[in-house]
């Protein structure tokens, strides 16, 4: 491929479908890309037993994910307002030490063990949902 | 500095635009009801109004559940008693009193269905309220074919009435000519992939499990893997669902195609894949690669003689996935592979060539067509550029509640 | 420093990246490792490639810089930069894959069905994109600068080049491995030098007590400082003095500086005895600034508020993670919204095991590196630290360790940026020049931010990353969160609350930057927006469309299915019966 001596190769692409005789009653909606393909078939309405699943499920997630999310506010957000509660560094420099031990290294551990179960329970939620609509 | 003149000089811009976008839509929102117009208007705007919501459900074909959705959104145009679609063999949907006179009116709708033309007729009712003393039926028609009647009950004969029944027949006609046309159109790319899959199956099947059965005795365990290649092989290409895939899957089944093909020609055919990872989870057509493979390897090794050399690339470019297929084979004379794009060449070539073509230029837009460079003797370089999203372009269709199996 | 080592170091991590950019795809020969070929990305190695790209300058250098200059406040930007993950995972991540959607401009087509939607994200998207290229670019000058000696401004054009030409001429082309390696070099480069460096603390005659206040010189410590600056003296100070302290010139002289404020004129160098405390640095509007750091949003405003500045530090990080552009364009890798999920705790595991280095840096520079508070280039402290602390040969190798790192930091999150807003460029901006003018739309993509940075010198560009998590958190993620979770949300909702969150938050800081006001509480505010323009986001979002109900998108139920519904599991239509047998 490509060494000396092979003849040349040409360019060659199909004729665009907006130049071309439209025959087959297509090609109207040929613009660049306006074509929504999945548009067709997705106006069509969904039985009402799985839209109460989606929305059960929908529910679930946002609970869940709803509490993750508030209890990571309830553990970092009230800090600052701690930090500022404690004593002076200056008389107790014990106090800086927890300041450094909470924000400098316990955070971290904390937010991956929170991550990690609402991973878990969001997956438990999406397989009740899936055995649910296969056994409807 | 700037930069910052120029970001504070930005920022109220933007935060006046969004204010001001916020208030225009809020301001749209309001006008329905504020503004009333002249009588005039306002029943241009009731009828279209009316019109536009018995439109979607009629688009779905003449179906019992479009014809109830529609005649009870129809009904207030006309204010008469009663209101009823028919397809030819039945009363789909009925809107209004009236429903004792069904005998009288079928036999008007037989009449209408046979002849195609619109009558109207005169009801006679024992009962002093019924409201319905007078009637008319219109048929539908789309190609001239007869698909349904459209009937109005009124209280009294009225050529008003004949005439607005016989406008709105005309224009359910034109919605069901349209539904008729989505049909097509999504029945012509399944037809597609169905004219693929057929191109697909008897030479390549043969081929394979003759090669398969040469194996059966020398080595049993290849002849084994072989077969169920084969099988995963055609499970995927004759799968039911979806006209789109994941380009991971679509190469899982060139991989297995290009395993049979190895089977008959062994050394002979060198496969090189260069795949960046990223990209493996792009959307692209059902059976976009494998019809281009297959080409390349029929050019490489069953038109001539010497060692095939087809190498499989895909890229990641930033919002696209670049895939070039290039084999060392014979090529093909540029004019020729014109004209089969074109759909003039001779239909037992490079109809795969073609379909995919077509079916990138349908999804994607004419400039994700395919581009293809070749000469005589100078091999084959295929490349296609696929947008990583699209709108309306999944590869899973959602589970759904019915359709998980 | 050596610089040797620190050219070989840098060009070594710059050659390691091109090759394996542009090698670094998986090229399989025999059809039996065509599975291994065509395998999608493992969560582990795509976090490992999220982590590369994420961990920018601001995170490798920056941190450091801030914790030494400010102290402990500052350790809330490591925590927010990675507990914006854990938001991204609860309410984005799975959803966002599931859409199909590439890039952000991508979801709000998909799910408003918009165009008018898409373009105003794809005009955010470069901002934010350009705003967070910026101090990568400023990072790289100093870097590069401290490393071989350059001038500020020719680090970041260099990096500039060097994205431009690896990005547009395709040499990137499987980004993931890159950004993979990446990490894994930014995690050695810290983690290495900071074993030898607390072993070297460890093995001090007497390790001063890193929570002193104010900080002393160990030792004989000359300083020359690069800029004109004013000092603050707490106690009568002794100091040899070369070059003009409060307008009056020295060469060698003694000079007992008094308590009160004093000016040293740029060029001026001074010698510090030992123990003797060190000066603390005054801004020229009589604010105290620690440092002028790439980290710090308006490191000004600290002092009037500190409550409500770590809570807007805590808005914007928290919920400005998902609405980065560069990061989101990564979880596309990803098979599916399962494996988009479990990719982001790995990744928030990966960058808080990062972020546990940053403090001890910072830590250990107000011990040993504090002269840096004097001049002012605290970002400096990670780099000079091995050779002030271990010394010799050692401390060059190490050095020159975390200079590649260092340069690495620059390079991935500069290309990540380089290459999504050159993809929304090309694709939504500047539509008419076709798909194909990638090459064109990279090049803009990096001129207009080195240009900004060249021109601007010392400006405090500095600011922008605070600025670029503002913004997306005022703009991004209100869309994200209610186009996700809301059936409600309309495409003029979305508008309208892109414009005035994004907007408001970019004329806030904007304001700051340029504006006049200086202290106080409207400074403040508009110093750290987040605390009210994310709300104002999503405020405004939302009653805009309640306000245009009837416009809801059609296809809203079967996005919302598309969004939560779980896949079915791949390769269902074609189980695999056959794995890892090789053949010929």
């Amino acid at each position: 491929m490509g060494a000396p001596g092979t003849p040349r190769r040409e360019v060659v692409t199909g004729t665009p479908r907006a130049a071309r005789v439209d025959h087959a009653g297509r090609g109207s909606r040929a613009g660049r890309g306006d074509a929504r393909p999945g548009a067709v078939r997705g106006s069509k309405e969904r039985p009402a037993v799985e839209s109460l699943a989606l929305r059960a499920l929908m529910r679930r997630q946002l609970r869940l994910g709803l509490v993750a999310f508030g209890l990571l506010v309830a553990l970092l957000g009230p800090l600052p307002l701690v930090f500022t509660a404690l004593p002076d560094t200056g008389a107790r420099p014990g106090s800086a030490l927890i300041v450094w031990a909470v924000l400098g290294v316990a955070v971290y551990p904390a937010l991956v063990v929170l991550g990690r179960w609402y991973v878990v329970r969001a997956e438990r939620n999406e397989r009740d949902t899936a055995d649910l609509a296969e056994r409807a | 500095m700037n930069g910052f003149a120029l970001l504070a000089a930005g920022a109220p811009l933007l935060f006046a635009g969004g204010l001001a976008a916020g208030r225009l839509v809020a301001r749209r929102a309001a006008e329905g009801g504020t503004d009333p117009g002249t009588p005039v208007e306002r029943a241009t705007f009731h009828t279209l109004h009316t019109a536009s919501l018995a439109a979607p459900p009629l688009r779905a074909g003449l179906t019992e559940d479009a014809a109830r959705k529609a005649v009870r959104r129809l009904r207030p145009l006309f204010g008469a008693a009663a209101l009823g679609l028919t397809d030819r063999d039945r009363p789909l949907a009925w809107d209004g009193p009236g429903r004792h006179h069904e005998d009288t009116v079928s036999d008007r709708v037989r009449q209408v269905l046979d002849t195609g033309r619109a009558q109207s007729f005169a009801v006679g009712c024992p009962d002093p309220d019924c409201p319905v003393r007078w009637g008319a039926a219109v048929p539908l028609t789309v190609d001239r074919r007869v698909l349904g009647a459209l009937v109005v009950l009124g209280a009294r004969e009225s050529a008003a009435l004949l005439r607005a029944a016989g406008e709105v027949a005309r224009w359910v006609s034109v919605q069901l000519e349209l539904a008729e046309l989505d049909r097509a159109r999504t029945g012509l790319i399944e037809a597609e992939i169905r004219a693929l899959r057929a191109q697909i199956s008897p030479h390549f099947i043969y081929n394979s499990l003759a090669a398969i059965a040469s194996f059966v005795r020398t080595d049993p365990e290849r002849a084994r893997e072989l077969l169920l290649e084969f099988a995963d092989f055609t499970r995927y290409s004759f799968r039911r669902h979806g006209e789109f895939t994941t380009l991971a899957e679509e190469l899982r089944s060139v991989e297995q195609f290009l395993e049979l093909v190895r089977a008959r020609f062994g050394q002979r055919l060198r496969v090189t894949l260069q795949i960046a990872p990223e990209v493996l989870p792009v959307t692209v057509p059902f059976l976009c690669l494998q019809p281009l493979v297959e080409n390349a390897v029929k050019h490489g090794l069953e038109e001539s003689v010497e060692r095939s050399r087809i190498g499989i690339t895909a890229l990641d470019e930033g919002a696209l996935a670049r895939i070039v297929i290039e084999d060392n084979g014979v090529g093909m004379e540029p004019d020729r592979l014109r004209r089969i794009l074109r759909g003039e060449g001779s239909p037992s070539s490079g109809i795969g060539l073609r379909n995919v073509d077509e079916r990138l230029r349908q999804v994607y837009g004419d400039d994700h067509g395919l581009v293809i460079e070749t000469g005589v003797g100078a091999g084959m370089k295929i490349t296609i550029r696929v947008p990583k999203y699209r709108p309306g372009v999944h590869s899973t269709p959602p589970r759904t509640a019915s359709g998980s199996a | 420093m050596n610089q040797t080592y620190g050219i070989v170091a840098v060009s070594a991590a710059v050659v390691t990246t091109l090759v394996i950019g542009s090698a670094g795809l998986r090229i399989s020969r025999t059809t039996s490792d065509f599975y291994v070929a065509s395998r999608t990305v493992p969560p582990y190695l795509n976090a490992m490639a999220i982590s590369g790209e994420y961990l920018s300058a601001a995170s490798f250098l920056g941190i450091a810089g801030l914790v030494a200059a400010e102290g402990v406040d500052m350790l809330w930007f490591p925590v927010g930069y990675a507990a914006g993950y854990l938001v991204l995972l609860v309410f984005v991540a799975a959803p966002l894959r599931r859409s199909g959607a590439y890039t952000l401009p991508d979801f709000a087509d998909a799910r408003l069905e918009s165009r008018a939607a898409r373009r105003v994200a794809s005009v955010l998207v470069v901002g934010v994109g350009w705003l967070y290229l910026l101090p990568q670019l400023q990072g790289a000058g100093l870097t590069l600068g401290l490393v071989t000696g350059a001038p500020r401004w020719l680090g970041g054009v260099l990096v500039a080049v060097v994205v431009t030409l690896a990005v547009a001429a395709g040499g990137m082309r499987s980004i993931t491995f890159v950004q993979a390696f990446q990490y894994c070099l930014k995690l050695t480069a810290l983690l290495v030098p900071a074993i030898f460096l607390v072993l070297a603390w460890h093995g001090d005659p007497r390790p001063a007590d890193a929570l002193d206040e104010p900080p002393t010189f160990r030792r004989h410590t000359q300083v020359t400082v690069e800029t004109t600056v004013r000092i603050r003296i707490e106690t009568p100070l002794r100091a040899v003095v070369t070059g003009a302290v409060d307008g009056q010139g020295y060469d060698g002289g003694r000079l007992l500086l008094d308590p009160g404020v004093h000016q040293v004129r740029a060029g001026t160098t001074l010698r510090f005895p030992p123990d003797s405390p060190v000066p603390g640095l005054e801004s020229d509007d009589g604010r105290r600034t620690g440092a002028s750091s790439w980290a710090a949003p308006l490191s000004g405003g600290k002092d009037d508020h500190p409550l409500y500045t770590t809570y807007g530090l805590i808005f914007a990080t928290f919920l400005g993670t998902m609405g980065l552009p560069h990061v989101l364009v990564r979880f596309y890798t990803n098979p599916d919204g399962r494996a988009a999920r479990r990719t982001t705790v790995i990744v928030l595991a990966l960058v808080g095991g990062f972020y546990l280095l940053p403090p001890l840096y910072g830590l250990l520079g107000r011990i040993y590196a504090p002269d840096l508070l004097l001049t002012g280039t605290t970002d400096a402290a990670v780099l000079v630290l091995p050779e002030r602390l271990v010394g010799g040969a050692g401390g060059d190798l190490l050095g020159a360790l975390i200079a590649a790192g260092a340069c690495a930091a620059f390079l991935s999150t500069a290309s990540g940026l380089t290459l999504s807003v050159a993809g929304v460029l090309s694709q939504d901006v500047l539509p008419s020049l076709g798909v194909r003018h990638f090459r064109l739309a990279t090049l803009l993509a990096v001129a207009v931010p080195v240009t900004v940075s060249v021109a601007a010198g010392n400006l405090p560009v500095a600011n922008a990353v605070g600025l670029a998590f503002a913004v997306a958190a005022s703009s991004f993620c209100p869309l994200l969160v209610l186009g996700i979770w809301w059936r409600g949300l309309t495409a003029p909702g979305a508008i309208a609350g892109l414009l005035t969150g994004g907007g408001s938050a970019l004329v806030a800081v904007a304001l700051t930057i340029a504006g006049p006001l200086t202290d106080g509480w409207a400074h403040t505010l508009l110093a750290w927006p987040a605390v009210w323009s994310v709300p104002l986001g999503f405020l405004t979002m939302i009653l805009v469309s309640l306000a245009t109900r009837h416009r809801i998108p059609a296809g809203t139920e079967a996005a919302m299915a598309r969004l939560h519904l779980p896949e079915r599991p791949a390769g269902q239509g074609a189980p695999t019966t056959r794995r890892g047998v090789t053949t010929s």
